[in-house]
């Protein structure tokens, strides 16, 4: 192979696209393979610290939080690639072609690295914070329809729920559907059923009602359910809209006890 | 084994192959930077770019955007 074939230089457009497909990519483009699986890495440990230390906020800052969160790593993209523009400018004229660099080294980085994004996110979900839309009205006024809410889904590993919490749970007689109620009862507490009777909350348990009592399926209906159904708990509004357009006097609406 | 008696041009003819072989391999590296360097490439580059960017702000921002259903 001759010295021309091995020499060619960087374009920095090219660069910049490579960086816009995966932050990260338009370093490997630029012959910085490591560097570029590094800001992989560091994007994914930065929104997940991010996203635990917001959830250790107070209730009211919890969407300043994850709003700070989203700046970094979108901060953290942006000097991705600003660094693979510089980079590529520096090797405009004369660079030494690695062996990986070609296109189809970067179309399967560009893949493998969103497959591990992907569940880098999808770990958060599942195990820090989840987003619910609420499409009913059953917790009304406290959680309307329509409302977007943020539930912790580490709040429980800290602390026991507690009576007035409102949580997420999956459906008893669904479990692929999730449930929103508030907290009424706590093992070893006392409850009226619908049909006058009184009943103790077993130990491991839960007895959970709907605000708006009319129109809410609760414990009422499908009985107690394991406290280990519980999957977070709500703690602020994020976003709200109605029949009139976005309600902006009920973002960052803190609920529950 | 006959010993080897290259011809007269031997040498001559494998340098004009290698000569040969380096331009098209100079030709593909061209193309490909003439492609770069070319309005409609940048225009895909740029296009591309801009379209890769959103996207990933939209993935960035998905667990907001897309939340999950709860009665």
């Amino acid at each position: 192979m001759n010295a021309h074939a091995k020499n060619s230089g960087r374009n920095t457009l090219a660069a910049v696209f490579w960086g816009f497909a995966l932050p990260g990519l338009g370093q490997v483009y630029n012959g910085e393979l490591v560097k570029g699986i590094s800001f992989i890495i560091l994007l994914l440990t930065a929104s997940a610290l991010g996203i635990r230390g917001a959830l250790l906020l107070p209730d009211h800052l919890l969407i300043y939080g994850v709003l700070a969160t989203l700046i970094l790593a979108g901060a953290l993209g942006i000097y991705a690639l600003v660094d693979a523009f510089t980079h590529a400018s520096r090797a405009e004229n004369s660079y030494p072609l690695k062996s990986y660099n070609r296109w189809y080294f970067y179309l399967a980085f560009w893949l493998l690295g969103h497959v591990i994004i992907g569940m880098g996110q999808g770990y958060m979900r599942d195990h820090y914070m989840e987003a619910y839309k609420i499409p009913t009205s059953s917790m009304e006024p406290g959680v309307r329809q329509g409302d977007h809410v943020l539930a912790d889904k580490t709040a429980y590993q800290r602390i026991a729920p507690k009576k007035g919490d409102v949580v997420i749970f999956a459906n008893p007689d669904n479990r692929s559907m999730r449930f929103i109620k508030r907290i009424e009862a706590l093992p070893g507490d006392v409850v009226t059923r619908p049909d006058g009777t009184a009943q103790k909350v077993p130990h491991g348990f839960a007895y959970v009602l709907g605000d708006n009592r009319a129109r809410s399926v609760d414990s009422r209906h499908f009985g107690f359910i394991p406290l280990r159904d519980i999957i977070g708990k709500v703690r602020q509004v994020y976003f709200a809209s109605g029949t009139k357009g976005i309600l902006w006097h009920r973002i960052g609406t803190v609920v529950g006890g | 084994m006959a010993d080897f008696n290259p011809s007269p041009d031997f040498t001559a003819r494998t340098m004009q192959a290698v000569r040969r072989y380096e331009a098209e391999l100079r030709h593909k590296e061209n193309r490909a930077g003439v492609f770069l360097q070319s309005k409609s490439g940048l225009w895909i580059l740029s296009a591309g770019g801009a379209l890769f960017g959103v996207l990933n702000l939209i993935r960035l921002a998905s667990t907001l955007l897309f939340p999950a259903l709860c009665r």
